[in-house]
Protein backbone atom coordinates (compact mmCIF):
# COMPACT_ATOMS: atom_id res chain seq x y z
CA UNK A 1 0.00 0.00 0.00
CA UNK A 2 2.41 2.36 1.03
CA UNK A 3 4.51 1.79 -2.45
CA UNK A 4 1.59 2.44 -4.59
CA UNK A 5 0.98 5.42 -2.46
CA UNK A 6 4.92 6.54 -2.70
CA UNK A 7 4.26 6.21 -6.62
CA UNK A 8 1.41 8.10 -6.64
CA UNK A 9 2.85 10.86 -4.67
CA UNK A 10 5.64 10.49 -6.93
CA UNK A 11 3.32 11.24 -10.42
CA UNK A 12 1.71 14.05 -8.73
CA UNK A 13 4.37 15.88 -8.21
CA UNK A 14 4.81 19.30 -9.23
CA UNK A 15 7.03 22.42 -8.23
CA UNK A 16 5.73 24.42 -6.23
CA UNK A 17 6.53 28.50 -4.36
CA UNK A 18 7.32 28.00 -0.71
CA UNK A 19 6.19 30.39 1.68
CA UNK A 20 8.58 33.33 1.62
CA UNK A 21 8.47 35.22 4.45
CA UNK A 22 8.94 38.37 2.53
CA UNK A 23 6.26 37.98 0.29
CA UNK A 24 3.95 37.98 3.54
CA UNK A 25 4.93 41.09 4.26
CA UNK A 26 4.67 42.67 0.94
CA UNK A 27 1.19 41.14 0.47
CA UNK A 28 0.20 42.76 3.71
CA UNK A 29 2.32 46.38 2.99
CA UNK A 30 0.04 45.97 -0.08
CA UNK A 31 -3.29 45.59 1.38
CA UNK A 32 -2.17 48.38 4.29
CA UNK A 33 -1.63 50.84 1.46
CA UNK A 34 -4.84 49.61 -0.41
CA UNK A 35 -7.10 50.04 2.33
CA UNK A 36 -5.67 52.93 3.90
CA UNK A 37 -6.03 54.85 -0.04
CA UNK A 38 -9.54 53.81 -0.43
CA UNK A 39 -10.19 55.47 3.60
CA UNK A 40 -8.37 58.40 2.21
CA UNK A 41 -10.14 58.63 -0.95
CA UNK A 42 -13.94 57.96 0.01
CA UNK A 43 -13.58 59.87 3.54
CA UNK A 44 -10.45 61.62 3.63
CA UNK A 45 -7.98 62.46 6.49
CA UNK A 46 -9.34 63.91 9.32
CA UNK A 47 -10.79 66.94 9.58
CA UNK A 48 -8.97 68.37 12.47
CA UNK A 49 -5.71 67.31 10.86
CA UNK A 50 -3.37 70.58 11.73
CA UNK A 51 -4.36 70.36 15.80
CA UNK A 52 -3.35 66.16 14.91
CA UNK A 53 -0.11 67.24 13.62
CA UNK A 54 0.76 69.65 16.48
CA UNK A 55 -0.64 67.11 19.43
CA UNK A 56 0.98 64.07 17.58
CA UNK A 57 -2.90 62.08 17.72
CA UNK A 58 -2.19 61.71 13.66
CA UNK A 59 1.10 59.49 14.82
CA UNK A 60 0.19 57.96 17.99
CA UNK A 61 -3.52 56.74 17.25
CA UNK A 62 -2.46 54.55 13.87
CA UNK A 63 0.82 54.46 15.31
CA UNK A 64 -0.26 51.95 17.87
CA UNK A 65 -2.48 49.76 15.58
CA UNK A 66 0.61 49.70 13.14
CA UNK A 67 2.84 48.77 16.03
CA UNK A 68 0.59 45.43 16.69
CA UNK A 69 0.07 44.99 13.02
CA UNK A 70 3.59 44.76 12.79
CA UNK A 71 4.08 42.63 15.56
CA UNK A 72 1.19 40.30 14.90
CA UNK A 73 3.10 39.56 11.10
CA UNK A 74 6.23 39.03 13.08
CA UNK A 75 4.41 36.31 14.83
CA UNK A 76 2.19 34.89 12.27
CA UNK A 77 5.56 33.68 9.96
CA UNK A 78 6.88 32.57 13.47
CA UNK A 79 3.91 30.08 13.62
CA UNK A 80 3.44 28.91 9.76
CA UNK A 81 5.45 26.23 9.96
CA UNK A 82 5.65 23.06 11.41
CA UNK A 83 8.81 24.28 13.56
CA UNK A 84 7.65 27.27 15.71
CA UNK A 85 10.60 28.84 16.73
CA UNK A 86 8.99 32.35 18.53
CA UNK A 87 11.56 35.13 18.56
CA UNK A 88 10.68 37.03 21.82
CA UNK A 89 12.01 40.21 20.17
CA UNK A 90 9.09 39.56 18.02
CA UNK A 91 6.69 40.88 20.86
CA UNK A 92 8.68 44.35 21.02
CA UNK A 93 6.29 46.56 18.53
CA UNK A 94 3.29 45.04 20.43
CA UNK A 95 4.79 46.28 23.74
CA UNK A 96 5.34 49.42 22.10
CA UNK A 97 1.43 49.42 21.33
CA UNK A 98 0.53 49.16 25.17
CA UNK A 99 3.37 51.30 25.59
CA UNK A 100 2.23 54.01 23.90
CA UNK A 101 -1.98 53.48 24.85
CA UNK A 102 -0.59 53.20 28.66
CA UNK A 103 1.30 56.80 28.15
CA UNK A 104 -2.59 58.00 26.93
CA UNK A 105 -4.46 56.46 29.44
CA UNK A 106 -2.28 58.94 31.82
CA UNK A 107 -2.38 61.79 29.80
CA UNK A 108 -6.11 62.07 29.62
CA UNK A 109 -6.64 60.07 32.89
CA UNK A 110 -7.92 63.73 34.05
CA UNK A 111 -10.76 63.92 31.58
CA UNK A 112 -12.04 60.40 32.82
CA UNK A 113 -14.43 61.43 35.34
CA UNK A 114 -15.55 63.75 33.00
CA UNK A 115 -18.45 63.26 31.35
CA UNK A 116 -17.11 63.88 27.91
CA UNK A 117 -15.57 60.49 28.08
CA UNK A 118 -18.90 58.59 28.38
CA UNK A 119 -20.62 61.28 25.87
CA UNK A 120 -17.90 60.36 23.17
CA UNK A 121 -19.09 56.76 22.85
CA UNK A 122 -22.23 57.65 21.91
CA UNK A 123 -20.80 59.32 18.89
CA UNK A 124 -23.32 57.94 15.66
CA UNK A 125 -20.35 58.04 13.43
CA UNK A 126 -18.96 55.16 15.52
CA UNK A 127 -20.79 52.78 13.19
CA UNK A 128 -18.02 54.33 10.19
CA UNK A 129 -15.32 53.06 12.86
CA UNK A 130 -17.08 48.91 13.21
CA UNK A 131 -18.01 48.90 9.35
CA UNK A 132 -14.18 50.17 8.34
CA UNK A 133 -12.26 47.70 10.78
CA UNK A 134 -14.75 44.93 10.10
CA UNK A 135 -15.71 45.31 6.64
CA UNK A 136 -12.38 45.85 5.66
CA UNK A 137 -10.27 43.72 7.90
CA UNK A 138 -13.24 41.02 7.34
CA UNK A 139 -11.97 41.59 2.84
CA UNK A 140 -8.33 41.31 3.99
CA UNK A 141 -8.37 38.31 5.78
CA UNK A 142 -10.17 36.69 2.82
CA UNK A 143 -7.78 37.38 0.99
CA UNK A 144 -5.04 36.96 3.10
CA UNK A 145 -6.05 33.23 4.12
CA UNK A 146 -5.77 32.48 0.31
CA UNK A 147 -2.32 33.44 -0.34
CA UNK A 148 -0.76 32.44 3.10
CA UNK A 149 -3.01 30.82 5.81
CA UNK A 150 -4.60 28.14 4.09
CA UNK A 151 -0.76 26.98 3.19
CA UNK A 152 0.32 27.16 6.09
CA UNK A 153 1.49 24.01 8.52
CA UNK A 154 1.16 24.92 12.07
CA UNK A 155 1.68 23.34 15.22
CA UNK A 156 -1.31 25.68 16.70
CA UNK A 157 -3.30 26.36 14.48
CA UNK A 158 -5.98 28.73 16.42
CA UNK A 159 -3.07 31.07 17.90
CA UNK A 160 -2.49 31.36 14.27
CA UNK A 161 -5.92 31.90 13.27
CA UNK A 162 -6.64 33.88 15.99
CA UNK A 163 -3.41 36.35 15.36
CA UNK A 164 -4.81 36.29 10.95
CA UNK A 165 -7.66 38.21 12.89
CA UNK A 166 -5.41 40.19 15.08
CA UNK A 167 -3.48 40.82 11.95
CA UNK A 168 -6.17 42.21 9.17
CA UNK A 169 -8.01 44.16 12.51
CA UNK A 170 -5.16 46.14 13.37
CA UNK A 171 -4.73 46.67 9.74
CA UNK A 172 -7.89 47.94 9.17
CA UNK A 173 -7.76 50.10 12.47
CA UNK A 174 -4.51 51.71 11.09
CA UNK A 175 -6.29 52.81 7.73
CA UNK A 176 -9.56 54.14 9.25
CA UNK A 177 -7.70 56.12 12.63
CA UNK A 178 -5.92 58.34 9.33
CA UNK A 179 -9.12 59.44 9.00
CA UNK A 180 -11.05 59.35 12.81
CA UNK A 181 -10.87 62.19 15.04
CA UNK A 182 -11.40 60.43 18.07
CA UNK A 183 -8.32 60.10 20.04
CA UNK A 184 -10.15 59.33 23.81
CA UNK A 185 -8.44 56.25 24.78
CA UNK A 186 -12.59 55.11 26.15
CA UNK A 187 -13.41 55.60 22.37
CA UNK A 188 -10.18 53.52 20.70
CA UNK A 189 -10.69 51.23 23.42
CA UNK A 190 -14.31 50.66 22.81
CA UNK A 191 -14.78 51.05 18.82
CA UNK A 192 -11.01 49.83 18.10
CA UNK A 193 -10.69 47.52 20.22
CA UNK A 194 -14.09 45.38 20.20
CA UNK A 195 -14.07 44.76 15.85
CA UNK A 196 -10.31 43.79 16.34
CA UNK A 197 -11.27 41.42 19.71
CA UNK A 198 -14.38 40.08 17.53
CA UNK A 199 -11.97 39.77 14.30
CA UNK A 200 -9.16 37.88 16.67
CA UNK A 201 -12.60 35.74 17.72
CA UNK A 202 -13.12 34.72 14.51
CA UNK A 203 -10.12 33.89 12.90
CA UNK A 204 -9.64 31.64 15.81
CA UNK A 205 -12.95 29.86 15.12
CA UNK A 206 -12.02 29.73 11.57
CA UNK A 207 -8.61 28.16 12.29
CA UNK A 208 -10.15 25.32 13.88
CA UNK A 209 -11.70 23.71 10.88
CA UNK A 210 -9.69 25.42 7.99
CA UNK A 211 -6.19 25.67 9.64
CA UNK A 212 -5.74 21.65 10.30
CA UNK A 213 -3.74 19.62 8.52
CA UNK B 1 16.37 3.56 14.62
CA UNK B 2 17.76 4.55 11.12
CA UNK B 3 19.47 8.05 11.73
CA UNK B 4 18.40 11.45 10.28
CA UNK B 5 20.17 11.05 6.23
CA UNK B 6 20.08 14.41 6.75
CA UNK B 7 22.54 15.96 3.83
CA UNK B 8 20.91 13.42 1.01
CA UNK B 9 17.42 14.23 2.29
CA UNK B 10 18.45 18.23 2.24
CA UNK B 11 19.51 17.54 -1.49
CA UNK B 12 16.35 15.45 -2.41
CA UNK B 13 14.01 17.99 -0.81
CA UNK B 14 16.02 20.55 -2.81
CA UNK B 15 15.60 18.68 -5.83
CA UNK B 16 11.74 18.10 -4.99
CA UNK B 17 10.67 21.88 -4.48
CA UNK B 18 12.14 22.24 -8.46
CA UNK B 19 9.58 19.15 -9.33
CA UNK B 20 12.05 15.92 -9.24
CA UNK B 21 10.53 13.15 -9.03
CA UNK B 22 13.31 10.68 -8.99
CA UNK B 23 14.58 12.70 -6.24
CA UNK B 24 11.28 12.50 -4.81
CA UNK B 25 10.87 8.50 -5.03
CA UNK B 26 14.54 8.69 -3.35
CA UNK B 27 13.60 10.56 -0.75
CA UNK B 28 9.98 8.69 -0.13
CA UNK B 29 11.72 5.48 0.39
CA UNK B 30 14.42 7.11 2.46
CA UNK B 31 11.83 8.60 4.78
CA UNK B 32 9.90 5.29 4.88
CA UNK B 33 12.46 3.39 6.48
CA UNK B 34 12.80 6.38 9.34
CA UNK B 35 9.09 7.03 10.29
CA UNK B 36 9.17 2.93 10.04
CA UNK B 37 11.25 3.28 12.99
CA UNK B 38 10.19 6.24 14.65
CA UNK B 39 5.93 5.32 14.96
CA UNK B 40 7.44 1.32 15.98
CA UNK B 41 8.30 3.28 19.10
CA UNK B 42 5.73 4.90 20.07
CA UNK B 43 2.44 3.03 18.81
CA UNK B 44 1.06 -0.44 18.16
CA UNK B 45 2.73 -2.01 14.96
CA UNK B 46 -0.78 -2.36 13.49
CA UNK B 47 -1.54 1.12 12.82
CA UNK B 48 2.29 2.04 11.66
CA UNK B 49 1.73 1.86 8.31
CA UNK B 50 -1.62 4.21 8.28
CA UNK B 51 0.83 6.68 10.50
CA UNK B 52 3.26 6.47 7.91
CA UNK B 53 0.91 7.13 4.85
CA UNK B 54 -0.28 10.08 6.41
CA UNK B 55 3.05 11.53 6.82
CA UNK B 56 4.04 11.12 3.72
CA UNK B 57 0.73 12.84 2.68
CA UNK B 58 1.48 15.76 4.97
CA UNK B 59 4.68 16.69 3.43
CA UNK B 60 3.10 16.39 -0.02
CA UNK B 61 0.28 18.61 1.15
CA UNK B 62 2.59 20.81 2.92
CA UNK B 63 6.13 20.91 1.58
CA UNK B 64 5.34 24.88 0.46
CA UNK B 65 6.29 25.06 4.68
CA UNK B 66 9.81 23.75 4.31
CA UNK B 67 12.42 26.56 4.97
CA UNK B 68 15.00 25.86 2.82
CA UNK B 69 17.46 27.79 5.23
CA UNK B 70 16.89 24.88 7.58
CA UNK B 71 17.66 21.09 7.51
CA UNK B 72 15.09 18.93 6.20
CA UNK B 73 15.13 16.64 9.08
CA UNK B 74 13.81 18.41 11.64
CA UNK B 75 10.94 19.73 9.60
CA UNK B 76 9.96 15.98 8.56
CA UNK B 77 10.29 15.13 12.53
CA UNK B 78 8.00 17.78 13.56
CA UNK B 79 5.21 16.68 10.82
CA UNK B 80 5.62 12.97 12.43
CA UNK B 81 5.36 14.07 15.94
CA UNK B 82 2.22 16.15 14.26
CA UNK B 83 0.74 13.46 12.98
CA UNK B 84 1.73 11.15 16.56
CA UNK B 85 0.11 13.92 17.96
CA UNK B 86 -3.43 13.63 16.34
CA UNK B 87 -3.51 10.30 16.29
CA UNK B 88 -3.12 9.72 20.18
CA UNK B 89 -5.52 12.65 20.62
CA UNK B 90 -8.05 10.42 18.95
CA UNK B 91 -6.79 7.55 20.87
CA UNK B 92 -7.58 9.12 24.36
CA UNK B 93 -10.57 10.06 23.34
CA UNK B 94 -11.94 6.67 21.96
CA UNK B 95 -10.17 5.67 25.39
CA UNK B 96 -11.80 7.51 27.92
CA UNK B 97 -15.62 7.69 25.83
CA UNK B 98 -15.60 4.43 23.80
CA UNK B 99 -14.13 1.89 26.71
CA UNK B 100 -16.89 2.65 29.10
CA UNK B 101 -16.86 0.02 32.17
CA UNK B 102 -20.29 -0.58 31.66
CA UNK B 103 -19.84 -1.97 28.47
CA UNK B 104 -17.13 -4.23 28.46
CA UNK B 105 -15.42 -3.92 24.85
CA UNK B 106 -15.75 -6.68 22.58
CA UNK B 107 -11.66 -6.28 22.14
CA UNK B 108 -11.96 -5.23 18.56
CA UNK B 109 -8.45 -4.32 16.90
CA UNK B 110 -8.79 -0.80 17.68
CA UNK B 111 -9.39 -1.20 21.26
CA UNK B 112 -6.37 -3.49 21.26
CA UNK B 113 -4.16 -0.71 18.90
CA UNK B 114 -5.49 2.01 21.90
CA UNK B 115 -4.93 0.24 24.64
CA UNK B 116 -1.36 -0.58 23.74
CA UNK B 117 -0.94 3.39 22.69
CA UNK B 118 -2.04 4.19 25.80
CA UNK B 119 -0.37 1.79 27.62
CA UNK B 120 3.28 3.72 26.33
CA UNK B 121 1.84 6.83 27.61
CA UNK B 122 1.41 5.84 31.36
CA UNK B 123 4.92 6.73 32.19
CA UNK B 124 3.95 10.17 31.67
CA UNK B 125 1.39 11.02 34.54
CA UNK B 126 2.16 10.18 38.18
CA UNK B 127 1.67 6.63 38.91
CA UNK B 128 -1.27 6.88 41.32
CA UNK B 129 -2.90 7.87 38.37
CA UNK B 130 -1.35 5.76 35.75
CA UNK B 131 -2.36 2.70 38.04
CA UNK B 132 -6.26 3.52 38.19
CA UNK B 133 -6.44 4.52 34.42
CA UNK B 134 -4.47 0.79 33.74
CA UNK B 135 -7.27 -0.54 36.05
CA UNK B 136 -10.43 1.00 34.66
CA UNK B 137 -9.28 1.48 31.04
CA UNK B 138 -6.52 -1.21 30.18
CA UNK B 139 -7.82 -4.20 32.23
CA UNK B 140 -11.92 -2.68 32.17
CA UNK B 141 -12.19 -3.39 36.11
CA UNK B 142 -15.53 -1.78 36.95
CA UNK B 143 -15.03 1.54 39.45
CA UNK B 144 -16.20 -0.44 42.41
CA UNK B 145 -13.84 -2.61 41.79
CA UNK B 146 -11.06 -0.41 41.13
CA UNK B 147 -12.72 1.48 44.46
CA UNK B 148 -11.86 -1.21 46.61
CA UNK B 149 -8.79 -2.21 45.26
CA UNK B 150 -7.22 0.85 45.77
CA UNK B 151 -9.00 2.22 48.42
CA UNK B 152 -10.08 5.54 46.86
CA UNK B 153 -13.57 6.33 46.70
CA UNK B 154 -15.78 5.36 43.27
CA UNK B 155 -16.23 9.16 42.06
CA UNK B 156 -12.67 10.18 43.25
CA UNK B 157 -11.38 6.96 40.54
CA UNK B 158 -13.67 8.70 37.90
CA UNK B 159 -11.88 12.02 38.65
CA UNK B 160 -8.61 10.31 38.68
CA UNK B 161 -9.26 9.01 35.20
CA UNK B 162 -10.16 12.16 33.30
CA UNK B 163 -7.61 14.32 35.11
CA UNK B 164 -5.17 11.52 34.03
CA UNK B 165 -6.30 11.07 30.52
CA UNK B 166 -6.20 15.22 30.53
CA UNK B 167 -2.48 15.16 31.35
CA UNK B 168 -1.93 12.58 29.37
CA UNK B 169 -2.55 14.59 26.53
CA UNK B 170 -0.59 17.53 27.64
CA UNK B 171 1.94 15.10 28.40
CA UNK B 172 2.24 14.00 24.65
CA UNK B 173 2.12 17.62 23.52
CA UNK B 174 5.25 18.57 25.21
CA UNK B 175 7.10 15.34 24.60
CA UNK B 176 9.95 16.54 22.37
CA UNK B 177 11.58 14.46 19.45
CA UNK B 178 14.46 12.02 20.83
Amino acid sequence: MTDQLIERLVADLKPRDLLIDSRLWVHCTICLIVLAGAVLAIMGLRVDYPNALENGAIFWKPGIFLACWIGSIFLILDFSRPITKINKWHFTPILLAISIFLWQIIVQAPFFLTSDATISLHDPNAIYCLSVIIGGGGMTMAISWKFWFAKTASPKPSILGALAGFSVGCLAATAYALHCDKDGVLYIFVYYGLPILALTAFGSFLSKRLLRW
Amino acid sequence: MPNYNSQKWDEWIRAVLKGDQNAYRLLLTSLRLWLTAYFTKRVHSNVVEDLIQDTLLTLHAKRQTFDSRYSFGPWIAAVARHRWIDHMRATLKYVETQLEDDYPSQETERDICAKHDVKILLKLIPSPQAEVIELVKLKEFSIEEVSKQTGHSPSSVKVMVHRGMKKMMAAVEKVQDD
